[in-house]
């Protein structure tokens, strides 16, 4: 569904992904690990067109996304949920969901009730504003909001990073019930070894912006040297 | 009675200025870029309503459909310009979309001029509104509840549409996080595209619908431009509601103004505007997040203005030095003497220029009011060569260096540490105001005409006696001092204090963490940015041998801006540079009235919108690429950085 092939991309002068390919099949889940700064969130941001200049072929279900501003990749069934979360701060929570259905175009959106339904912790606060939620909170907003549009890929920078253990379980379940009841592919970046493989079927290990290693959860663990070589502080 | 006419008539002016500030509060919220053209826009829609039923509209209804035609002859415009420069100003610095705005504000008025002429019009409100409304014992002129009524109802509709509709979210939404409202969908250039249109009706409709309110002439940008500005910063900048609390508040003021000081309109509200700036920098509804005026450091961070460079090739600069220094001597032998005149202005605006590039290319901050030292130094020497004291000329100059320094210590001192940013540029602007207003009502410095017949001294050295009584001898005089001045403010940016200024002005937070004093650097610059800037004016007095009132105005402070942009902040030598092409501009164009501002706005527009680095930055350009220059590392390490 989601193809990436010989993606390079750049901030400025600095080269930071050097040729990485990539596929996300319908409905597949998917784990992205590597270090800090080894290019993960710029893959993510790349691949919606939002920020680093970008070469290569990126295509959603065979049609390549060329040069197609963000919004319009939005629409056309990916969505991203930044690692900084920005939940819009003077939207109310209900709000913030729903403003995300103009990322679902022709096609329909979730019915925010449900969405609602799988985050029980967002319920008694659909009044809030942004601005008056906790780090959890938000991240779960920004991934309720992630989901509204029902894309078919969802791409989820970090979502644990600074969570509390038992919020991150909370996530990790409403999450991989959402994407299965509702057939959303994942794509996911993280450095929660756990999370990753309670949520995602293959990963990819990032590297100096190089795609070091594909393959499934069994094949990592086959190979502990991988695991030492590119993730062991 | 007195009291409630007064009040009355401020609330009118009020609603009147709400009309154009909305317009300037809506961009603002949205692209975050202030405007400052937005008053000519005002005036360009309210000649086009002008062209459309002349100066006798018979009835309202025709009023209002020549507003609604000129509103939407400027939402066109609007169309236009968002696509060739708003949209690309969304991309650079904060302080260099100011100076293209008013780049468009030169070229809107200069092509006033050339469509409609200098000349005064009046426009009568049509019968229905020329009555008045009679209520016991008060009335009220209907035209001006027409103008109330206008004010709110466009309050009300703005107010629902941010506040109450779908629309709104999307638009509160981009206000606070762009690039977020991209990633869920929403066509961001779309939607400012459409506040831009929408902004612009409504300027062009305000335009139209206050014709009678006011004489139709060029000049009919600067009061709304002015209080406008004032509406929007104490509203707190893109808050619909601040400003209309704004507008009402400044209203109740010019009335107030009316009742205590008839003398002097218009200065009260400076004055309170200073007291609320320096109490809330932020304005009344400040919102978190960019909508805010004072923020700190929100100049310096965010612009792709090239850093001012030490100056590498010596050699190279002083042969350019000692080459222009003796073409400039040789002046007074071959040029006419309307040419030598303009060089010689040329030559005080350099110094001008660079004085405030020492505060805008050195120490980051960004002011408004430079004029106002200026005039203090003109008006200080001019007032006193006239009274004949025979107080050596030297020490006359002397002496308006130390009062440019000594005013420029007390307001620096506060300002300094109150405001910065937009906030800072606009108190600054407002303490010029107060002065150009306090010298135009003072019979003692000539009130509106100036001082004339200036005398040119002489300079008495007890071996030598200069006379400096004719035009060639002050020329050389001029050219030296300007000369010793400009080496001295050379002397100090390659300096220790200099490079401090330069590491201060790429990052104030990092430098305060190297245990600077950021403050007490940018005093410092402040301190001797303003004592140049007064020995200019004192240097110029004997020159034009007349100083007016404007010589305190703001447009007169935006020349240095302007002379420094066009031959690039980057580099020391770029104020002159920019100054003397400004004059060669002038000089050529001078006989058109309306041209010359088209050319030099068009010029500007340019400069800012492809090379941000000046006439100089253009020719280093090449250069950088080959050596990568100590900004563009840093920029990149911070790109590094954000790689997650």
């Amino acid at each position: 569904m989601l193809e990436v092939a010989g993606l390079n991309a750049f901030y400025g002068d600095s080269h930071i992904l050097h040729g990485v390919d990539l596929t996300v099949d319908t409905s597949d889940r998917v784990s992205v690990l590597g270090r800090n700064g080894s290019g993960k969130t710029t893959l993510m941001k790349s691949i919606l067109n939002a920020g680093p200049r970008i070469y290569g072929r990126i295509c959603l279900d065979g049609a390549d996304l060329a040069d197609e501003p963000s919004f319009q990749r939005a629409r056309s069934g990916l969505s991203l949920v930044p690692e900084d979360r920005r939940s819009f701060p003077h939207l109310t929570v209900r709000d913030n969901l729903l403003i995300a259905l103009t990322a679902a175009g022709k096609r329909t959106g979730l019915d925010i009730e449900q969405v609602l339904d799988t985050f029980p912790m967002l319920k008694p606060l659909t009044a809030r504003y942004g601005s008056q939620l906790s780090g959890g909170q938000q991240q779960m907003v920004a991934v309720a909001r992630g989901v509204m549009p029902r894309p078919r890929c969802l791409l989820l920078d970090e979502p644990t990073e600074g969570l509390a253990p038992v919020i991150v379980r909370q996530l990790a379940a409403s999450l991989v019930r959402l994407c299965d009841e509702f057939n959303i592919g994942l794509l996911l970046s993280e450095q929660n070894i756990w999370f990753a493989r309670f949520c995602t079927q293959r990963v990819y290990i990032i590297e100096n912006g190089r795609i070091v290693f594909s393959g499934s959860w069994d094949e990592f663990d086959s190979r502990p040297d991988v695991k030492h070589l590119y993730l062991a502080v | 009675m007195q009291i409630g006419f007064a009040l009355f008539n401020g609330l009118t002016v009020g609603m009147s200025i709400f009309l154009v500030a909305a317009g300037i509060t809506l961009i603002f919220g949205m692209l975050k870029i202030l405007n400052i053209a937005h008053g000519s826009f005002f005036m360009i829609g309210a000649y086009v309503a002008y062209s459309i039923i002349g100066t006798d509209p018979d009835s309202t209804w025709k009023l209002v459909v020549a507003a609604i035609l000129s509103g939407l002859v400027l939402a066109a415009l609007g169309l236009l310009l968002n696509a060739s420069v708003f949209q690309r100003l969304r991309n650079i610095g904060e302080a260099y979309s100011l100076i293209a705005t008013f780049a468009l504000l030169m070229i809107c008025n200069g092509v006033t001029k050339i469509i409609w002429g200098v000349n005064y019009h009046s426009v009568s409100a049509p019968d229905a509104l020329a009555g008045a409304v009679m209520y016991g014992r008060f009335f009220a002129p209907s035209y001006s509840l027409f103008i109330i009524g206008l004010g709110v109802l466009t309050f009300l509709v703005l107010e629902i549409v941010v506040h109450r509709s779908s629309v709104g979210k999307v638009v509160r939404a981009i206000a606070h996080d762009p690039w977020m409202a991209n990633l869920v969908g929403i066509n961001t250039s779309r939607i400012y595209a459409l506040v831009v249109i929408a902004a612009f009706f409504c300027v062009g409709m305000a335009g139209g619908l206050l014709l009678p309110n006011q004489s139709l002439s060029p000049l009919l940008f600067e009061s709304y431009l002015l209080q406008s500005f004032i509406v929007v910063i104490i509203g707190g900048l893109g808050n619909i509601r601040g400003a209309f609390v704004g507008a009402i508040m400044l209203g109740l003021t010019e009335g107030a103004n009316f009742l205590v000081l008839p003398d002097i309109p218009g200065i009260l509200v400076y004055i309170i505007l200073i007291g609320f700036l320096l109490w809330r920098p932020y304005g009344l509804f400040p919102q978190p997040g960019a909508d805010t005026a004072g923020q700190a450091g929100s100049l310096a961070e965010t612009e792709d203005v090239p850093a001012t460079t030490p100056p590498k090739a010596l050699l190279g600069s002083v042969v350019a030095t000692v080459l222009a220094v003796s073409v400039l001597a040789s002046m007074p032998f071959w040029a006419n003497a309307g040419f030598l005149f303009i060089i010689g202005f040329a030559m005080v605006e350099a110094v001008l220029a660079l004085s405030w590039n020492l505060l805008f290319g050195y120490a980051g901050l960004t002011t408004f009011g430079h004029a106002a030292f200026f005039a203090l130094g003109a008006y200080f020497v001019g007032f006193l060569l006239r009274q004949e004291t025979g107080i050596p000329f030297l020490v006359l100059l002397s002496s308006s260096l130390v009062l440019g320094a000594l005013t420029a210590f007390f307001v620096g001192f506060i300002a300094i540490r109150r405001t910065s940013g937009i906030a800072l540029g606009i108190l600054t602007l407002s303490l010029g105001e107060i002065l150009r207003r306090a010298i135009n009502y003072s019979p003692a410095l000539g009130s509106d005409d100036g001082l004339s017949g200036i005398p040119r001294p002489r300079i008495d050295l007890g071996l030598i006696v200069f006379d400096l009584g004719s035009e060639r001898a002050y020329f050389w005089f001029l050219l030296a001092a300007c000369s010793v001045v400009a080496l001295a403010l050379w002397s100090f940016t390659v300096g220790p204090k200099g490079r401090v200024l330069v590491a201060l002005r790429q990052d104030p937070i990092r430098a305060e963490f190297l245990g600077i004093n950021v403050r007490r650097y940018r005093l410092t610059a402040f301190v001797i940015s303003g004592a140049i800037a007064a020995l200019a004016g004192g240097l110029q007095a004997p020159w034009a041998q007349i100083v007016t009132p404007e010589a305190a105005s703001y447009l007169h402070s935006t020349q240095p801006m302007l002379n420094t942009l066009l031959g690039g902040s980057g580099f020391f030598w770029g104020p002159i540079v920019g100054s003397a092409i400004f004059s060669g501009i002038n000089y050529a164009t001078r006989t058109l009235a309306g041209l010359s501002e088209v050319v030099s706005g068009g010029i500007l527009l340019l400069i800012v919108l492809a090379a941000p680095g000046g006439v100089l930055g253009l020719g280093s350009r090449f250069g950088r690429m080959k050596h990568v220059g100590a900004l563009h590392k840093r920029s990149t390490v911070n790109e590094l950085t954000r790689i997650g």
